[in-house]
C-alpha cells in the first residue's frame, strides 16, 4: 500500500480535521465579542501609561490624566482655561503681598464622603514638601513659602518670603488637596492603589499598562461631567489606537500625529480634534557660543529660517506659528512694534558678512530623535538645510531623547553646542514658569544667558497689578525676540481623532485634557 | 542525571552573576536618570536628594555590592518612576507574556510541524517547495507588518476579534497568530528537513520492509529522530518571546514585560531594567534546562 494511500486510510485523522475544524468555529463564536462602549461610557486610547496615581509622584504631564480629573488644587482651570475657584472660593491678599488667606468652598466632599477642610489643606501641603514623600516639584511649590496653617476650618492661610504672582497657579496646577484621615488610614502605599480626590471623577479601577476607569462622582460639587463613565486604555501604538477607534472599540484616541492625522481627517466616519495647547518648539541660541556672540549672527539664524513652509509642509498645519515665545491665548502676547524674522536669506547672508561670520566653521546643532514631539528630526534637518542655504555649515546631531535631555539641562554646558532643539511647554496660560525654567541662565534647564534677562525675571512676579505685570511680560518676551537669545517655531495642537458622536468640548491652551468637557452625542 | 543537574545548576548561578554584572554595569552607562524621571524645574538639590535616596551618589562598586546584597535577600529595589518593588512591576508584566509566549509557541508548532510532517512526506515536488517557500516567508515578514495586517483584515474588515488590548480569550488569537507566523515557519522549515533526513535513514527503510504502517514509520520513529533539533529551536524560541516580544506587544498594547523593559530602558528606570533581565535570563536558563532533560527523554543513548 503507497504512503499516501495510508495516509487517505487514516480515517481517524479525516475526522480529526474536520472535527478540529467545527470546533473552532464553535469556540469562536462562543467567545465573548470584543466589548463594545454602553452609550454612557466613553473611551479613550491613550499612549502612555501614568507613573503613579499618587499626585505627589508627579513625573509628567501625562500623569494629569488622573490628577487634573481626580484631584483638585485650590482653583481649577475654567471653560476658557482661566484659573477659577475650585476647592477655593474666594481668596484674599495682604497690603504687603505676602499672606494668601484661601477661604474654602463649603460642602466639597471627597470621594469617600469625608469633608474637605483646612487640615486636609494643610496635610497635603505638608505631605508633598516632606523630603520623605519626594515629590519632585517640592521646591517648585513651596521654596518661597515660610510657613501655612488652617486659620480655622475653611480658611487656609499661607505665608510667603517674596511676593509670588505664581502663587495661586502653583497651589492650583501644580498641587492637589488630599484626604488625611483616609491616608493616615490606608498609608501611602494604599492611597496610590485607590487614590481619593474631590474631582469630577473617582478613579474606580486602574491596571498598570491596560486601563484606567473612572467614574463621575455623583456628589461633585461642580458641574456634573458630561459623561458618567470614562475609561482610559493604554495603546502605546498610534496605528493600535485608531484602530480601536475604527473598530469602536474606543471613541477618541491622542496622541495622533500630524502625518496620520491629515490622512484620517479625510475619513467619512472619524473626527479629527485640534486642541490648541501650549506645547511650544523652539531654536534656542546659545549666546555664549564663540560664533552666536554676536547678536547679528543669532538673527542671521533667525531669518534664515522659513517657519511658515515648515509648519505647512512638517505639521501639516497642526501648530499655531509664534512669533514671541507665547500664543495670543497667553496675557503678555502682544505684538505691537515688533519686527518679525519673517523669511529673509538675503538678510541673513547680509548680516552674516556684517558680522564676519567665519563660514568655515560648522556650527553644532542638537536635536531630537523622532517619537517624542510630532516630526522633531525632520524640523531640525529642515532647520540645518535652511542655514546651509545661506552658508552656515552645520553639523546636526539627531539625539535619543535621554541623551538630549541629559546635555539638555547638564549643570556645565557644553561650548561646542551652538544650537539646540527643545520643547518647553506652558503648563498655564501664564508664561512665567516657562520663561523662568527655561531662561535664568543659572538654572541647568536653561540654555539662555543673558544678564538683562535674568534681572527681568528676578522682578517677573512681584508685580501685584495684573495689567503691569502682563506689560512686563511683554518686555521680557520682546527682550528675548530682539536679542534673538531663541526662536520660538509654534505651538503644537494636541490631536484627538474621534468617533463621529463624541463632542470634544474641552478648553484650548491646558496641559491636560479635562475629561468632564468631553461629550457623547 | 544528578550529576548533569548539580553541573547545570553551578553554570546557572555563574551565568546569572554575570549578568548582574552586566546589565548593572550596562544601565548605569546610559546616564543620570535623574534628567528623566525629574521634571525640568527640580532643583540641582532636588536632583542630589534623589540620587542620595536611591544610592547613586555612590561609586559603582559600593552600588554593585549594595545591589548583590539586596538581591541575595529577593529585592531588587523600588522603580524610580513608579515608586514600587521592581520585582513587584517585573513579575506583574511577566504574566502575560508567559501567557502569551505559550499561545504563541502553542500555534506555532500547530501550524509549523503538520506543515513541515506533510512537506517532508509527500513526494509532490510542489508541496516540498510550498514547504521551503513558507519557511523562507514566514521569517521574512516583520512582525509589525504582520500584526497590522491581521488586525486590518481580522479586527477591522472582518470584526473578528478585538484590535488590541488584553483580558479575554479572543484577545489572544491576533497576537499570538502575529507571534506564531514567523516561529512556525521556522519550525515548518526545520521539521522538513531533519524529517527528510531522518525518512533517508536505514532503520526507516527497515521499518519499511518489515511493513509497519506508514503513519507510524513517520509519527512514531523519524518524527522523533527528528526531534533534537526541533527542541532546541523550541527552547530558543521560547526564550527569545519571553525575552518580549517587544513589538508585537507594542501592537497590541499587550502589558508584558517588553512594554515595561522599553520603558523602563528609555526612562533610565534601572530597577526594573535589572529586575526584568534576570527574571527573564533565570527563566530562559531554566528553559534550557528543560529542554536539555527532553533530550534524555527523547534519546537513551544520551542517558549513558
Amino acid at each position: 500500500m503507497t504512503a499516501r494511500a495510508q495516509w487517505r486510510l487514516a480515517s481517524r485523522r479525516g475526522f480529526l480535521a474536520t472535527s478540529t475544524a467545527a470546533a473552532s468555529t464553535l469556540v469562536l463564536d462562543a467567545l465573548p465579542s470584543p466589548a463594545r462602549a454602553a452609550q454612557d461610557e466613553l473611551r479613550i486610547a491613550i499612549g502612555a501609561d501614568i507613573a503613579s496615581a499618587d499626585p505627589d509622584h508627579y513625573t509628567a504631564w501625562n500623569d494629569y490624566w488622573v490628577y487634573g480629573n481626580v484631584f483638585e488644587g485650590l482653583y481649577a482651570p475654567d471653560a476658557q482655561g482661566n484659573l477659577a475657584p475650585a476647592l477655593a472660593q474666594s481668596h484674599e491678599v495682604s497690603g504687603d503681598g505676602l499672606t494668601h488667606t484661601f477661604t474654602l468652598r463649603e460642602g466639597v466632599l471627597f470621594h469617600n464622603g469625608d469633608p474637605v477642610t483646612a487640615e486636609d489643606v494643610v496635610f497635603s501641603l505638608k505631605r508633598s514638601l516632606d523630603p520623605a514623600t519626594q515629590n519632585q516639584r517640592a521646591a517648585l511649590i513651596g521654596d518661597n513659602i515660610v510657613r501655612f496653617e488652617a486659620a480655622d476650618a475653611r480658611r487656609f492661610v499661607v505665608h510667603l518670603k517674596a511676593i509670588d504672582a505664581e502663587t495661586v497657579a502653583k497651589l492650583s496646577l501644580y498641587w492637589q488637596v488630599k484626604p488625611r484621615k483616609y491616608i493616615e488610614t490606608v498609608g501611602d502605599a494604599g492611597f496610590a492603589r485607590k487614590p481619593v480626590g474631590t474631582g469630577p471623577y473617582e478613579l474606580l479601577e486602574r491596571q498598570p499598562n491596560q486601563f484606567i476607569r473612572l467614574r463621575a462622582f455623583d456628589r461633585y460639587w461642580g458641574a456634573k461631567p458630561k459623561t458618567a463613565e470614562v475609561t482610559l486604555r493604554i495603546v502605546p501604538e498610534e496605528q493600535s489606537r485608531v484602530a480601536q477607534v475604527m473598530a469602536a472599540e474606543a471613541q477618541a484616541a491622542t496622541p495622533i500625529s500630524p502625518v496620520l492625522a491629515a490622512r484620517l481627517a479625510k475619513m467619512p466616519n472619524l473626527n479629527l480634534v485640534r486642541v490648541p495647547s501650549l506645547t511650544n518648539v523652539v531654536l534656542f541660541l546659545n549666546s555664549r557660543h564663540e560664533q552666536l556672540r554676536k547678536k547679528a549672527v543669532r538673527q542671521a539664524i533667525c531669518f534664515a529660517i522659513d517657519k511658515p513652509a515648515m509648519l505647512q509642509s512638517l505639521m501639516l498645519g497642526y501648530a499655531v506659528p509664534e512669533e514671541l515665545w507665547c500664543t495670543s491665548a497667553q496675557p503678555g502676547c502682544s505684538l505691537d512694534g515688533v519686527e518679525p524674522y519673517t523669511y529673509d536669506p538675503v538678510r541673513a547672508k547680509r548680516l552674516l558678512a556684517e558680522a564676519d561670520f567665519d563660514f568655515a566653521k560648522p556650527l553644532r546643532f542638537v536635536g531630537m530623535a523622532p517619537g517624542r514631539v510630532a516630526a522633531s528630526k525632520e524640523t531640525c534637518e529642515a532647520i540645518a538645510e535652511s542655514l546651509k542655504r545661506v552658508g552656515i555649515a552645520v553639523d546636526l546631531q539627531i539625539m535619543e531623547f535621554g541623551a538630549w535631555n541629559a546635555l539638555k539641562t547638564a549643570k556645565e554646558k557644553d561650548p561646542s553646542i551652538a544650537m539646540i532643539y527643545a520643547t518647553a511647554p506652558d503648563p498655564s496660560r501664564d508664561v512665567a514658569y516657562k520663561l523662568l525654567v527655561n531662561t535664568r541662565s543659572d538654572l541647568a534647564t536653561s540654555w539662555v544667558f543673558d544678564a538683562a534677562n535674568d534681572g527681568m525675571l528676578a522682578r517677573m512676579n512681584s508685580f501685584t497689578d495684573q495689567a503691569e505685570r502682563t506689560a512686563f511680560l511683554n518686555q521680557i518676551l520682546r527682550h528675548l525676540h530682539d536679542e534673538a537669545l531663541l526662536l520660538p517655531l509654534w505651538a503644537n495642537d494636541t490631536l484627538f481623532v474621534t468617533s463621529r458622536n463624541v463632542v470634544f468640548d474641552v478648553p484650548p491652551y491646558l496641559a491636560y485634557t479635562i475629561l468632564a468637557d468631553v461629550a457623547l452625542a | 542525571m544528578t550529576g548533569l543537574l548539580l553541573r547545570r545548576a553551578v553554570e546557572t548561578l555563574i551565568t546569572l552573576l554575570l549578568i548582574t554584572v552586566m546589565v548593572f554595569g550596562l544601565t548605569r552607562l546610559t546616564g543620570d536618570p535623574t534628567s528623566l524621571l525629574l521634571p525640568p524645574e527640580a532643583t540641582e538639590a532636588t536632583r542630589a536628594a534623589f540620587r542620595h535616596a536611591y544610592g547613586l551618589d555612590q561609586n559603582m562598586f559600593v552600588q554593585y555590592e549594595a545591589f548583590l546584597i539586596h538581591l541575595f535577600e529577593g529585592d531588587l529595589g523600588e522603580s524610580f518612576r513608579l515608586h514600587e518593588p521592581a520585582i513587584g512591576v517585573a513579575l506583574d508584566a511577566l504574566g502575560p507574556t508567559l501567557k502569551l509566549a505559550c499561545a504563541g509557541m502553542a500555534l506555532s508548532i500547530v501550524l509549523g510541524m503538520p506543515f513541515g510532517i506533510v512537506a517532508a512526506t509527500s513526494r509532490r515536488r510542489w508541496v516540498k517547495r510550498l514547504g521551503r517557500w513558507y519557511g523562507s516567508l514566514g521569517q521574512a515578514l516583520p512582525p509589525f507588518w504582520v500584526g497590522l495586517i491581521l488586525v486590518s483584515l481580522l479586527a477591522l474588515q472582518l470584526p473578528l476579534f478585538p484590535t488590541s488590548g488584553y483580558g479575554t480569550a479572543r484577545h489572544y488569537v491576533l497576537p499570538a497568530l502575529t507571534l506564531a507566523v514567523a516561529t512556525s515557519s521556522s519550525i515548518a522549515s526545520l521539521t522538513q528537513a531533519n524529517l527528510e533526513e531522518a525518512l533517508r535513514s536505514d532503520f526507516i527503510h527497515m521499518e519499511r520492509v518489515l511493513g509497519l504502517p506508514e503513519w507510524r514509520i513517520v509519527l512514531k520513529h523519524a518524527l522523533r529522530n527528528a526531534s533534537l533539533p526541533i527542541v532546541t529551536f523550541l527552547a530558543l524560541q521560547f526564550g527569545l518571546i519571553l525575552g518580549g516580544a517587544i513589538v508585537t506587544e507594542r501592537v497590541f498594547a499587550w502589558p508584558g514585560i517588553g512594554q515595561r523593559i522599553v520603558e523602563a530602558i528609555l526612562g533610565r528606570d534601572y530597577p526594573v531594567v535589572q529586575a526584568i533581565v534576570l527574571i527573564t535570563a533565570t527563566l530562559f536558563m531554566l528553559i534550557n534546562l528543560a529542554a536539555d532533560l527532553l533530550y534524555l527523554v527523547l534519546d537513551p543513548r544520551l542517558r549513558t
